[in-house]
């Protein structure tokens, strides 16, 4: 059988004994950052990735603070597609907008998850998927909308990792994503163009 | 104290295409103190057989090559190519033979590209040469990967009277040389040297200069065949002021 | 794919004859090199992390076996299946086998260097089965029936017009008067074209760049973010990936990570890092119903006991080939197979065999820049010396070549008749040359006086000269 003559053949020219694991490993320094260090950087290495980022009080402010940035960004109101609980509670109505609940659809224009942690190092955030984020929501419209809450954003991918293990312990959800910045391609005359695949823009929401 | 005596490796190249890199590294190495002996029991460093897989002629010649210099206490070579064979590859050459291996590696311990030596083994200080030109230097790529020569030459060259460096763009790049590559890949061989020399071109120097005849020939050899006037050097000549001979590749009339 | 590499100095010709692939790789030194350049200055720890990333290599193929079937059981337990292949054939019937179950008729696919290497599309057509590769560079190379020039950027050597020429010939749906001059107009346009594919394929295929056994996922990195959609949209998901691919944690994925989009686009990370375990949970609302992974070996082990463990390091970022001499001057079709560049030279031969790829670690000037830049410290320029050793072995290809080194060997290792000879050598040859400088035609060597002269010898030799004048008091 395949796997056996595989693993047989790898075992048969491991002659050496293997090497005892690896002791983990702190992030460099030069990347670490924790706080309020860890907020500001976030934002600045979110911003150089074309990231728009916004800050908002608290949750119920969220509504408002969409729909200024969407007008402030000539980005029509069209209904948002939303499905985690405490984001669909928010009021949204009164900012005059409105979500759809449920998975994305291929028409859907606007998005919105929340965010399990975002990293400072390199402007990430890191959503992990399952019926409050459905993950198509971060890649089928033009533009996708992300709220992380402020408690949330972490120096390294180190610190993200375990706020990964405190959830997920060892059985980790279908996907995660892990989104540095809006989709592109460099594939055409070596040029960089936004929204190859994904969304075109990125917003995040720093609750 | 007597003074220790510096085995002068003076490579094939220089040996047989360009004696006069030898006598300038000999003075240099007696500047700094030394005494240079030539042991004549050496030809080449065996690169050509490493690089092309003849592993046998590469050891027999390895083996001369270490046995010709025993009673050194320095090994200096006036390129970094074949520093870096003789420093860095021997001792890889015997890895199965412990008695060899050791030999190879007290001999590897000896050898100093012929900068960093009259930089960090025995210091020279002010050099003899003098020259009132532009020059621009090319690292090339064994001595600048394999042993780390970067700023031992330019420092050398700083206390040249006269003498005025401008880096041109992507010094470190490959001229395109390669040994045997030149010859068996000529045209992608030419169109890196293409590149080479169209760098070197952009910048305000009468003058290329590097530690590696290999390389000096194959960008002598571009800019004599377009007619241009960018001459190359060895950078011991310039350290050395020996100046009697005309650039590589230049006839005996001209004088730069 | 087929094997090319006896033509390589013909193919290497053409590349150098092609203005049209000349000024596309022109753009390298300036976009993915000068990247590179500022994102590793950008950490002072680069280099630390280099070893890092290269002891976690290392450590992982010390205890491979363990660590595959760890991930194998972890995997499983998470809801994929796994498949093991030994060579290209089996896991081109794995795979075909997978989708036929799924009655699949269109396969959408993310970029996958593996799937080029065992020929899979070829074999997914030729049982009926549509095949359309979502990365854009690979749709317009699979458009054009090429195979990728690079491994991250497989179109490199087009330009925006070879392009948007293509895109008006193919998809002739669409307006033949709609303007398309821009590289955003051609991106919009594939991305309308390609949205239609993801949304009605029925299997969608991915590589995988990490698997990790602690969780039992795959891990791949896109900028378009089509591995996403690739892996969501279809029903069935099928990851394709060598068996060394694997890295023990998610903690030390993460130094790999760090250095691998560093190295490769000069970004701290890409777009979208997903790492994605098993199908659909009950409750999920989005993301396929069955996850296959098929194990490659295909070659991977002889690796690991003949002296090339250390290629298997390799994470794949095109590093090598982005700063090597050679490859920017004939870009990667010419090197006849899947990867080209530095890896490829090291990599072709181990995977295919040294009597017809010979020239592939040949063609190197061994100038080294490929192994400052590698993320995981590949000692490539020795890996090639290795090939050429053992294509030494098999006897040097032509008589004439034979006797020249034949002879120069003869000489170098007799010191006395070398420097007799090279005395009456010399003498001749300084007699000839020495009024110009240099020759511009000579018998031999023919290939460099074609681009170059030939500087003329100074007249003696340094040991009769030196012997002469008795310690060294110049002429």
């Amino acid at each position: 059988m395949s796997r056996e003559s595989i693993l047989t053949r790898i075992r048969a020219a491991n002659t050496a004994p293997a090497q005892p694991p690896l002791k983990p490993h702190a992030a460099p320094a030069s990347l670490n950052s924790s706080g309020a260090g860890a907020i500001g950087r976030f934002r600045t290495t979110a911003v150089a990735k074309g990231v728009t980022v916004v800050d908002v009080d608290k949750p119920a402010a969220l509504p408002l603070a969409v729909a200024r940035t969407l007008t402030a960004t000539n980005l029509r109101a069209d209904t948002i597609r939303v499905n985690d609980p405490k984001l669909c509670e928010l009021p949204w109505h009164d900012a005059s907008l409105a979500i759809a609940r449920g998975a994305a659809d291929p028409l859907d224009t606007l998005t919105l998850s929340s965010a399990l942690a975002a990293v400072a190092e390199t402007g990430s955030l890191v959503l992990g998927s399952g019926p409050d984020n459905p993950c198509a929501l971060a890649f089928l419209p033009e533009t996708h909308l992300v709220a992380i809450a402020r408690s949330n954003i972490v120096g390294t991918f180190e610190d993200a990792l375990a706020i990964l293990h405190t959830r997920y312990a060892d059985n980790l959800p279908r996907a995660i994503n892990i989104i540095s910045g809006a989709s592109r391609t460099g594939d055409i005359g070596g040029r960089i163009v936004q929204g190859a695949h994904g969304p075109r823009q990125l917003f995040v929401f720093i609750i | 104290m007597p003074s220790p005596r510096a085995g002068l490796f003076v490579t094939c190249l220089v040996d047989l295409m360009r004696p006069s890199v030898g006598f300038a590294a000999a003075r240099l190495i007696e500047a700094a103190g030394c005494t240079v002996v030539v042991p004549d029991r050496q030809t080449c460093c065996g690169q050509p057989a490493y690089n092309s897989g003849d592993r046998a002629t590469t050891k027999t010649l390895a083996l001369q090559t270490i046995r010709a210099f025993t009673d050194c206490d320095y090994v200096v070579v006036p390129s970094g190519s074949c520093a870096a064979m003789l420093k860095v590859h021997f001792p890889h050459l015997f890895a199965s033979e412990p008695d060899l291996e050791t030999e190879a590696r007290a001999f590897a311990a000896k050898v100093h590209e012929l900068c960093t030596f009259l930089t960090n083994i025995c210091p020279i200080g002010k050099v003899p040469g003098r020259y009132s030109g532009r020059v621009t230097y090319h690292d090339s790529c064994s001595g600048l990967r394999e042993l780390g020569i970067k700023s031992a030459p330019r420092r050398l060259l700083s206390t040249v009277d006269g003498l005025q460096l401008t880096e041109m763009p992507e010094a470190e790049a490959c001229c395109g040389f390669g040994g045997l590559f030149a010859e068996k890949y000529a045209n992608i061989s030419n169109a890196i040297l293409t590149r080479k020399t169209d760098n070197a071109a952009t910048v305000d120097a009468d003058l290329i200069l590097a530690g590696d005849l290999g390389c000096l020939m194959n960008m002598a050899g571009k800019l004599t065949r377009n007619g241009h006037p960018l001459a190359c050097r060895h950078v011991a000549e310039i350290l050395a002021g020996e100046l009697t001979d005309p650039p590589i590749g230049h006839a005996t009339v001209a004088t730069p | 794919m087929k094997l090319d590499t006896a033509h390589f100095p013909a193919n290497a010709a053409a590349a150098l004859a092609n203005p049209r692939l000349q000024s596309a790789l022109a753009k390298l030194p300036g976009g993915l090199v000068a990247q590179r350049r500022a994102a590793v200055a950008a950490v002072p720890e680069f280099e630390a992390l280099r070893e890092e990333a290269r002891a976690i290599r290392d450590a992982t193929l010390s205890d491979l076996a363990n660590h595959l079937e760890a991930f194998e059981a972890k995997a499983t337990a998470m809801g994929s299946h796994v498949h093991w292949a030994v060579d290209a054939a089996e896991a081109r019937l794995k795979i075909s086998d997978v989708c036929r179950s799924a009655n699949a008729r269109l396969v959408i696919k993310g970029k996958s260097m593996v799937t080029e290497e065992i020929g899979l599309n070829a074999h997914l057509e030729g049982n009926g089965i549509d095949v359309v590769e979502s990365d854009l560079g690979e749709y317009i190379i699979q458009k054009r029936g090429e195979a990728p020039s690079h491994i991250i950027a497989p179109a490199i050597h087009l330009t925006e017009a070879d392009v948007e020429a293509d895109f008006r010939s193919y998809h002739t749906h669409l307006n033949p008067d709609r303007t398309l001059g821009t590289p955003e107009s051609l991106v919009a346009e594939a991305r309308a074209v390609l949205r239609q594919k993801f949304l009605t394929a029925d299997v969608g295929i991915t590589g995988a760049n990490f698997l990790i056994s602690e969780t039992g996922s795959s891990i791949i990195v896109t900028n378009e973010g089509n591995g996403d959609l690739t892996q969501i949209l279809p029903r069935v998901h099928i990851v394709v990936a060598t068996i060394d691919k694997v890295v023990p944690t998610l903690d030390q994925a993460i130094t790999l990570l760090r250095v691998l989009a560093r190295s490769a686009t000069g970004q701290d990370m890409t777009a979208y890092t997903t790492i994605a375990t098993g199908p659909r949970r009950a409750d999920d609302l989005d993301g396929p119903s069955e996850c296959h992974i098929v194990l490659i070996d295909n070659g991977r082990t002889e690796m690991l006991s003949s002296g090339m463990r250390e290629a298997l390091r390799c994470i794949r970022c095109g590093a090598c080939m982005n700063h090597c001499p050679v490859y920017n001057a004939i870009g990667g079709h010419a090197y006849g197979w899947v990867y080209p560049g530095p890896i490829g030279a090291v990599l072709t031969p181990a995977l295919l065999g040294i009597t017809e790829t010979s020239h592939l670690p040949n063609a190197s000037t061994f100038c080294g820049s490929c192994e400052t830049v590698c993320p995981v410290k590949i000692p490539l320029v020795s890996l090639m010396r290795s090939w050429r050793d053992r294509a030494h072995d098999q006897g040097p290809r032509t008589r004439t070549a034979r006797l020249w080194s034949g002879t120069w060997a003869y000489a170098a290792t007799r010191p006395a008749l070398y420097h007799l000879l090279a005395r009456f050598g010399i003498a001749i040859a300084s007699a000839f040359g020495r009024r110009k400088g240099h020759f511009r035609t000579l018998p031999f060597p023919r290939g460099w006086l074609k681009h170059r002269d030939l500087p003329a010898p100074q007249g003696r030799t340094f040991q009769q000269l030196w012997k002469e004048t008795e310690r060294g008091v110049p002429r």
